[in-house]
């Protein structure tokens, strides 16, 4: 195994260099299939790590080389295997692969073929190295490399100016996340003197439970989290993401990126069962973000808007699972999440292809007859992600909202939250199915649609083949080595809850059937009287225009004024006023700044008489009383 | 480290400084029209000095030698009042000694051969080298002074001859300000020497004698004022010289004027070395000499290098002249260093040092890009460039490549030695590490605005900007991989490093 776990990260190394470097001299089908081939590979050496966990191999921390080391401060380069990283590594690589295949067809005709995968393999490459690193350096590195990624494809067609500002603004939120990161290594560092996690988790319980230093400093990794996982507050970045190729979306929002939170505070869940506010407050987080995200969800009519805010809410779900401390729910939930919202985005960009770039729900129609496999792959995944009975969402979602009832106190609220959700999430996707997909399929449409191109379509039916039988892969056994048992659920709460939130699903397919299918007019007639709060909930809580009025205009004004006026009037005034001061006369200054080198003699003589006055007057004349 | 051990018995150091002196006295002889053989007589001795660099560096053993200082060369140059020539090398200079032999290497090979008065310009660059080694490498305070006033002149002709815009008032107002530190330093210089003389009987201006007998003492003002540390005085004489040289706000306002008005081939050594050179004045005066002074005014001096992280961030925020942009980022950037050594704990030592290399590194590499977009477009008006990507991809790759580097991105240089420097400036005082912290943010807000403002969007403009040339391409190259080994595998870098600061006084206090 220590020779495997360098090697998923060296494919697609590989993958991103000669992409990178000779990329627009290779021919386009030699650079599809090594951007794609090489996150395969990755894939295939992950199920050999996968076959020898579950063969008995121990998990593995191998340190490769030093990275830096002086005084106690040791930084090694060491990689973490184990059953959490290899699901991880599973995930990326695997959901990865096929979002790759789906990229050489969707891609095609860009200008920017090369280029494109070089940014997804690095992407991938960054993803793998944030599960696999074995400290907080490399966990930091491989972290800010999935944000310098997202920032390139976000960005990735720069003519754009929307592109290019959705990317900065990826960025800067993303370094804001870096920064709480570091500062959370920092006190750690001090606190610990070590900085790989076998000695971290070692030492963790020296400090005092539920204290201050460890409340920070799960505070603080929140920070990183909830910035690279688009929760409250630092959530803005994410619908601009779509910006990007809809692939990158899948990417983005299935396989890497946006689940690194989750793994972070699952990896890190002996620090969080240490500080139980810190636990409380993510719990709180994602059961607000899931609630919260689900709403703006149900009034945006842009296909990639609209499931960039399930992804949102449904990563919330896995926020308020590692919160609980249900761990392996969050990470059981991830995986079918990855599954579906793979599958949703690239049948989206299907869709969005067929309709030559047209990202708004309401122009769309007419897709069971169009695009028949897209179609009924959306089906799929919409009902998956809605929590029908026996899809993979339905048992991940369940267990989430299961762990949160079954707690007591505060937590039991975030699970009724949590219920509602699930009812606004099949209200929201089923909205968007009835408008895109086509209530219209009853009625005539005109229009001729093209289904997309075998290798955009296969990988597809795959993603929904996992959308529908990931329920059953038996993850939290998979990880109980390192969260301990699933615990004994008595069968009638389950089946009794179970039937409560598919009923809360039930609910909202009826409600967004009713109003987007059966009786469209009433939908108008709700959204005028429902009014000022549609026109909140639309335009995202006015979030982006609060930022905007509270930290950038704010920035700026600051800027321009130390520019305009601090620099030069009161600094430099200042060094002026002291010229002045030693030169007499402001006349005298000027004439001195033309004769260059003769005003340079005349100071280098005025200040050697001034230094021997001085030395004199230290050595005989002043007052100093030495030693 | 160490991979060989170097003969002793030869002055491996004086070459430093001989050879380039060497190659100026060539070219001086050389007729003025032959302007080939003056240039390849400038990269020759550039070549030869970054070689002989990299053998003393290879050569340098960690832990060796009196007070880990190694390659010792003493002579008697005044004997009656203990000014000697004196050089060595340790680990706060090794590796700033080869970014000097490096970034000099690349201001002759970027200097046009059809640039005015090219002789003259040679030769003042190649002097200009000899002095900052000699800096760098000078363990007698006179010896000391003698390089760092031998820097000036060169420096003031190379912006006030062949500068740009307000050339001559740049050049002076840096003069002004260099030579009011200069004097201040030189009378700490003398004061130091005298009160160790007056407390051990022996005179000397050797570093390595003043080092191990720290000065103390008060002074009570006159007129019952009441009294400061002998010690904090000397300290803030240094100070002055060494602040306004990195330059610690508010002593920066000749920078911006200075950097603008200086050609690529100055601005390259002027804001990639000689601003380390006033940190590393502090690390090799201040800190060594002055423990308890550092210890009590440390807190104050990083209160003024976080303030100028971002102030310099703020104000890189909005500047159109790409060329004052990158001076206000250095400006920010070295607020970091000084914040690494204000901190006085190994881990902000030791990112200060190493932060060092990689600001000279990233400066560097950010002016030759300016440059190469101002030669193709003809402005650096940010406001007049768009979209330049669009035409010039590979370009646009290695612009982008040390954009990153130069806001820190994990991986890179600049994070390597900014998180050393958080760490322990957040060890030392937390507030100041928050405050860099900000500065990390804001540099990304900065450098995106600077790399996506003139490389990306549409339409392109002006249009048909011209690909990246394999010269340039191969000028960037060292800086390049100077960016991705020091941010990947750095382990090196304190090998060498880290019996020197362990060493220093203000460490061991």
């Amino acid at each position: 195994m220590e020779t495997l776990a360098p090697l998923v990260l060296l494919a697609p190394l590989v993958g991103f260099l000669v992409n990178a470097l000779f990329g627009r001299r290779l021919p386009r089908p030699v650079v599809g299939w090594i951007g794609a081939g090489s996150v395969g590979l990755g894939f295939v050496l992950s199920l050999a790590i996968l076959i020898q966990l579950l063969t008995g191999a121990k998990p593995l921390d191998q340190t490769y080389f030093t990275w830096w080391r002086s005084g106690d401060f040791n930084v090694p380069f060491n990689l973490y295997v184990d059953a959490l990283s290899t699901l991880m590594i599973l995930v990326i690589t695997g959901v990865g692969f096929l979002i790759h295949v789906y990229s050489i067809g969707y891609m095609r005709e860009d200008r920017g073929y090369s280029r494109f995968f070089a940014y997804m393999n690095l992407f991938v490459l960054s993803m793998l190295l944030l599960v696999l690193s074995g400290n907080l350096v490399w966990l930091i590195i491989g972290w800010a490399g999935v944000g310098l990624s997202s920032y390139l494809l976000i960005g990735f067609w720069f003519e754009r100016t929307s592109a290019v500002l959705a990317a900065r603004k990826a960025f800067v939120m993303n370094t804001i996340g870096d920064v709480g990161m570091i500062f959370a290594a920092f006190l750690l560092f001090l606190n610990l003197r070590v900085m790989d996690y076998t000695a971290i988790f070692g030492r963790v319980h020296q400090l005092p439970k539920g204290g201050l230093v460890i409340t920070a400093i799960c505070l603080l990794l929140l920070v990183g989290a909830v910035a690279k996982s688009a929760q409250l507050p630092l959530h803005t970045w994410l619908p601009d993401a779509m910006e990007g190729p809809t692939p990158v979306s899948a990417l983005i929002h299935a396989a890497t990126m946006v689940t690194a939170g989750v793994y972070l505070v699952a990896r890190m869940h002996l620090l969080y069962d240490w500080a139980p506010t810190a636990a409380a407050t993510v719990a709180v987080v994602g059961g607000v973000t899931a609630f919260f995200a689900a709403t703006i969800g149900t009034a945006q009519v842009d296909i990639k808007r609209i499931l960039a805010y399930s992804t949102m809410s449904q990563i919330g779900y896995m926020f308020l699972a590692v919160g609980i401390g249900a761990y392996a729910a969050g990470m059981f939930h991830f995986m079918t999440h990855a599954f579906f919202k793979a599958l949703l985005f690239l049948a989206a960009g299907n869709v969005i292809h067929a309709f030559h770039d047209d990202q708004d729900i309401r122009h769309m129609g007419n897709l069971r007859a169009g695009l028949p496999i897209t179609f009924w792959t959306f089906l799929i995944g919409t009902l998956s992600i809605s929590g029908f009975p026996l899809l993979a969402g339905f048992f991940s979602k369940d267990e989430i909202i299961r762990s949160a009832l079954n707690a007591a106190g505060s937590e039991f609220w975030l699970g009724v939250l949590a219920l509602i959700t699930a009812g606004l999430t099949a209200y929201y996707m089923f909205r968007l199915f009835f408008i895109a997909f086509g209530w219209e399929w009853l009625s005539r449409d005109e229009r001729h649609l093209h289904e997309a191109p075998p290798i955009q379509t296969v990988p597809v039916v795959i993603l929904a083949t996992g959308g529908v039988v990931a329920g059953y892969i038996p993850v939290a056994n998979f990880l109980s080595p390192i969260f301990g048992n699933p615990v004994e659920v008595n069968i009638a709460v389950v089946i009794g809850l179970a039937g409560l939130s598919v009923l809360v699903a039930l609910a909202g397919f009826g409600i967004a059937y009713l109003l987007h299918a059966r009786r469209p007019e009433l939908a108008v007639a709700w959204r005028t009287r429902l009014g000022p709060l549609h026109t909140l909930v639309e335009h995202k809580y006015y979030i982006d225009e609060l930022y905007d009025l509270v930290f950038v205009r704010p920035g700026f004004a600051l800027a321009r004024l130390l520019n305009d006026r601090i620099e030069p009037r009161v600094i430099d005034a200042a060094v002026n006023g002291v010229a002045e001061f030693f030169l007499v006369e402001a006349k005298e200054f000027r004439l001195i700044q033309t004769g260059r080198v003769r005003s340079y003699a005349l100071w280098t003589l005025g200040g050697a008489i001034g230094v021997v006055l001085v030395v004199a007057a230290f050595l005989g004349y002043l007052p100093v009383r030495l030693g | 480290m160490s991979w060989y051990a170097l003969p002793a018995n030869v002055p491996w150091l004086t070459l430093a400084v001989v050879i380039p002196l060497s190659g100026a006295l060539l070219v001086a002889l050389t007729p003025a029209v032959a302007r080939r053989v003056i240039k390849q007589l400038g990269v020759l001795a550039s070549v030869i000095t970054l070689a002989l660099v990299l053998v003393i560096i290879g050569g340098f053993q960690q832990g060796v030698g009196n007070l880990h200082l190694q390659f010792e060369e003493l002579r008697q140059w005044v004997p009656a009042v203990g000014i000697s020539y004196h050089l060595g090398v340790d680990g706060l200079s090794l590796f700033l000694l080869g970014l000097n032999a490096l970034l000099f290497l690349i201001a002759v090979l970027v200097t046009s051969s059809a640039a005015p008065r090219l002789k003259q310009f040679i030769l003042l660059l190649l002097i200009l080298e000899a002095a900052t080694a000699g800096i760098l490498l000078s363990l007698d305070l006179i010896l000391f002074y003698v390089f760092w006033e031998a820097m000036l002149v060169p420096l003031y002709f190379l912006i006030g001859v062949w500068g740009e815009g307000q050339r001559v008032y740049a050049a002076f107002k840096f003069l002004i300000y260099t030579v009011f530190g200069s004097f201040a330093m030189l009378v700490a210089i003398l004061a130091v020497a005298a009160i160790t003389f007056a407390q051990t009987g022996q005179l000397s201006f050797d570093w390595t004698v003043l080092v191990q007998h720290p000065a103390s003492g008060v002074w009570h003002l006159p007129l019952n004022l009441g009294e400061i540390g002998i010690p904090q005085l000397l300290f803030l004489g240094f100070a002055l010289a060494f602040a306004i040289k990195m330059p610690l706000f508010p002593l920066h306002t000749w920078l911006p004027a200075a950097y603008t008005a200086s050609p690529i081939p100055v601005v390259i050594v002027f804001a990639g070395l000689v601003s380390k050179l006033g940190a590393y004045g502090f690390l090799r005066f201040n800190l060594s000499l002055f423990p308890d002074a550092a210890h009590s005014l440390g807190p104050a001096l990083a209160v003024l290098a976080t303030t100028g992280i971002l102030y310099g961030a703020f104000m890189a925020l909005v500047q159109t002249d790409l060329k004052r942009l990158v001076a206000y980022a250095s400006m920010s950037h070295l607020g970091f260093i000084g914040l690494g050594i204000f901190a006085g704990n190994l881990l902000g030592i030791e990112g200060a040092l190493v932060q060092m290399v990689n600001h000279g590194v990233i400066i560097a590499a950010l002016f030759l890009i300016v440059g190469m977009i101002e030669r193709r477009s003809g402005t650096r008006d940010r406001a007049q460039l768009r979209g330049l990507g669009a035409s010039a991809p590979a370009f646009a790759a290695l612009f982008l490549v040390i954009s990153l580097a130069a806001l820190g991105l994990p991986g890179l240089n600049g994070f390597t030695g900014e998180f050393l420097i958080m760490l322990g400036a957040w060890t030392a005082f937390v507030p100041m590490a928050v405050g860099a912290g900000i500065g990390v943010i804001l540099a990304a807000w900065y450098v995106l605005r600077f790399y996506q403002g003139s490389f990306q969007e549409a339409p392109p403009q002006p249009a048909g900007f011209g690909e990246m040339r394999v010269a340039d391409a191969g000028v960037l190259a060292p800086l390049l991989a100077l960016m991705i080994v020091i941010g990947v595998s750095p382990a090196f870098f304190p090998a060498a490093v880290e019996a020197t600061v362990k060493a220093l006084p203000v460490l061991l206090r």
